[in-house]
């Protein structure tokens, strides 16, 4: 509430019948002598009788030169907003209280508001009748100045907004979202807060150093010709690139400010004002947050928000490099929970130095599954998935517990049997193959599964590598597909 | 002091009339379509408010009051839940965000709202019965239904009955229900009822 007296309160604080509650002219005196509001005073006809300092003051008319004019002559907008309404309103014995969020202001004064632009002071105002003997005699208007207040409560707005947006950032920082998703999020906030119609956003790819444009939005999409990445990469070139130089947020405002106005190209966006922040883990820079052309200038405010979303951003970029390096780091492969070429490697090359050691025998078959890209383009890529997963099981089933069973490419499988092949001889294939036949018998598939294999074997007594070995088998299965593939020729 | 159905009816009818007065300048004002329901009229006691009151609104009040005097002098009051107050202020604010309290400028947006369905309410009463009500500006309270009605009958004199009206506004397909409640004294009762009788 306001700790500002105003009219009413005086009356209540001042008279002792509290259903007196009406102005009359008695009052006057008093309300004159209020400096922090605006009081004025009409007769029925709206002719101004009072007009105090505070409107004085800050409307530059002095209450002589006003008295007798009447006030919709005076400020002819009045009736043009329908708010002479109010006066002929309070004449019937009504009060009306027009409040900022729904009007405005009733009179224009010019005021300057927090970030020094002139506007008009907004008001909050009461239209109420005043009355003489009981009988209603003309109007009188208060005008409280709540630009101040409106401007705070803004604020507060704002940050409350901003804080909403870095905690919902927050939370997808600690769920599995891809790095495309949070730029978008990202850049959704950034427009939002900062009231800005045009955004771009990037990250910086670690393999190539090169800036990543994740998600131009809509806006920006939209407006280049025939939605061609490369013009919106254009479209942002200099602008990316002059942040990027500089390292440090920029503010733009005024287009004569903008450097880039001597390397002018043609653009299709006509940047007018300009905000970007670079996303820096340490001294790395590891990508870019730029917003253009919002209806006001870019203030501190706005900095310090974009500021603090590339803060996140950078986190959001970082999590997802140490993602990507945990994924090499795996050893097993994800879809068929086989090992993965990297843990193949290095288990097998274990195992062929010890096989060297104990003068143990080793086979490596190399498997290949036959038409894969046909089950993709022909069934789709789930199709395909599943025809991976499959066959994965099928080997399991095939071979042993000791044997290391990987997929080490898109349909290439090995598996290396800790044991002489000749001693077992073709156990291993005739049990596969069977697996294969059932498999394809029993299932209801669209595809069949099938697989050509060649087999390397090691000779403890003449050692070669796990390169050579591997090198073997591969050779032993491409003359098996291009034996099958001549065979259906 | 019983009314006769028909008597209700009228008051019905009239208040209907005010209202529809009100839901176009509340539209006017904020720019969206207003639906008020048919209001549901009903006279107690004073005494008997507070109880019937309790029943429905639960938790905190938000009260618009106004006094309003000449031949027909009480009080009037817009009544709403603090949440259906916060609601309220939300659907007419033009942003985005939803607040959970009442801010100043919502504070004075809603007395504003308090406003004009009480001077559309009153207004027309006043036209009805060819008599000059003056009203009082209108105050906003965010206390307790008891210390509300409390600081209203610390001068009654006379006895005083209250007209409860009820009804549902809806703005942009939100339901908020709010009351207005109308206690009058038994002289200006007196004078409702009589020129009511003279319009049945």
């Amino acid at each position: 509430m306001s700790t500002r007296m105003n009219a009413y309160e005086i009356q209540t604080s001042t008279g002792k019948m509290q259903n007196k509650l009406f102005f009359d002219k008695a009052l006057l005196q008093l309300l004159e002598t209020i400096e922090e509001q605006g009081i004025f005073t009409t007769d029925a006809e709206f002719k101004i009788q009072h007009w105090n300092l505070w409107l004085e003051n800050l409307t530059g008319y002095p209450a002589g030169s006003i008295v007798g004019r009447s006030i919709l002559e005076v400020y002819p907008d009045l009736s043009a907003r329908n708010m002479d309404e109010y006066f002929s309103m309070a004449l019937k014995g009504q009060v009306s209280v027009l409040s900022q969020r729904f009007h405005r202001y009733l009179i224009p004064i010019t005021v300057r508001s927090a970030d020094s632009q002139p506007a008009y002071m907004q008001q909050c105002i009461k239209i109420a009748p005043l009355s003489e003997n009981n009988t209603i005699v003309g109007t009188i208007t208060i005008i409280q100045d709540v630009t101040e207040r409106v401007e705070r409560e803004k604020a507060l707005v704002q940050e409350v907004e901003i804080n909403k947006a870095i905690a919902e950032l927050s939370k997808m920082l600690l769920s599995p979202v891809t790095i495309d998703d949070i730029s978008s999020i990202v850049m959704h906030f950034a427009k939002q807060l900062t009231s800005s119609s045009f955004g771009y956003i990037g990250y910086r790819d670690i393999r190539t150093g090169s800036l990543v444009s994740s998600s131009p939005t809509d806006d920006v999409w939209n407006i280049c010709p025939a939605h061609d990445r490369n013009t919106v990469l254009n479209e942002f070139y200099s602008l990316w690139g002059w942040v990027l130089e500089r390292r440090s947020s920029v503010i733009i405002n005024k287009p004569s400010d903008d450097p880039r106005e001597t390397k002018s190209t043609d653009h299709f966006i006509k940047t007018f004002r300009f905000l970007a922040s670079p996303a820096k883990i340490g001294n790395e820079l590891v990508g870019q947050i730029a917003l253009a052309n919002s209806g006001r200038d870019y203030n501190d405010q706005d900095l310090s928000i974009i500021e603090r979303l590339a803060g996140l951003y950078a986190i959001a970029i970082q999590r997802t490099r140490m993602e990507e390096e945990l994924r090499s780091l795996s050893l097993i492969d994800a879809l068929t929970g086989l090992y993965n070429r990297r843990g193949f490697e290095t288990l097998a090359k274990q195992q062929i130095k010890t096989a060297e050691r104990m003068k143990k025998g080793l086979f490596l078959i190399f498997g290949d599954l036959d038409d894969l890209k046909k089950i993709n383009d022909t069934y789709g890529h789930k199709a395909g998935d599943t025809a991976l997963v499959e066959t994965a099981k099928l080997l399991r089933e095939a071979f042993r517990e000791s044997d290391i069973i990987a997929r080490i490419g898109g349909d290439e499988f090995v598996i290396l049997g800790i044991e002489s092949y000749r001693i077992k001889n073709n156990i291993f294939l005739q049990r596969l193959n069977k697996q294969f036949a059932t498999f394809n018998e029993h299932e209801a598939r669209s595809f069949l599964l099938s697989i050509s294999l060649g087999i390397a074997e090691y000779d403890p007594d003449n050692p070669c590598s796990y390169e050579e070995l591997l090198c073997r088998a591969d050779a032993g299965m491409y003359d098996v597909k291009k034996r099958k593939t001549e065979h259906i020729a | 002091m019983i009314q006769s159905e028909k008597q209700i009816d009228a008051l019905t009818e009239l208040i209907n009339i005010a209202f529809g007065k009100a839901a176009s300048s509340l539209s006017e004002l904020t720019r969206h379509r207003v639906f008020l329901e048919t209001p549901k009229v009903t006279m107690f006691p004073m005494n008997e408010l507070k109880g019937s009151l309790q029943n429905y609104i639960k938790g905190d009040i938000t009260t618009v009051h106004q006094i309003f005097q000449g031949q027909v002098a009480g009080d009037a009051l817009l009544l709403l839940n603090y949440e259906g107050a916060v609601a309220l202020t939300n659907l007419l604010a033009d942003r985005s965000m939803n607040e959970n309290h009442l801010n100043s400028a919502s504070q004075e947006a809603l007395i504003e709202i308090g406003n004009i369905l009480l001077n559309a309410c009153l207004g027309t009463f006043g036209n009805l019965l060819e008599v000059q009500i003056m009203f009082s500006v209108p105050r906003l309270n965010l206390q307790g239904l008891t210390a509300m009605l409390d600081s209203l009958t610390i001068e009654n004199e006379e006895l005083r009955f209250a007209l409860i009206v009820a009804t549902k506004f809806r703005l942009r397909d939100s339901e908020i229900i709010g009351y207005l409640v109308i206690i009058l004294g038994v002289a200006s009762l007196d004078r409702l009822l009589r020129v009511l009788d003279t319009l049945g």
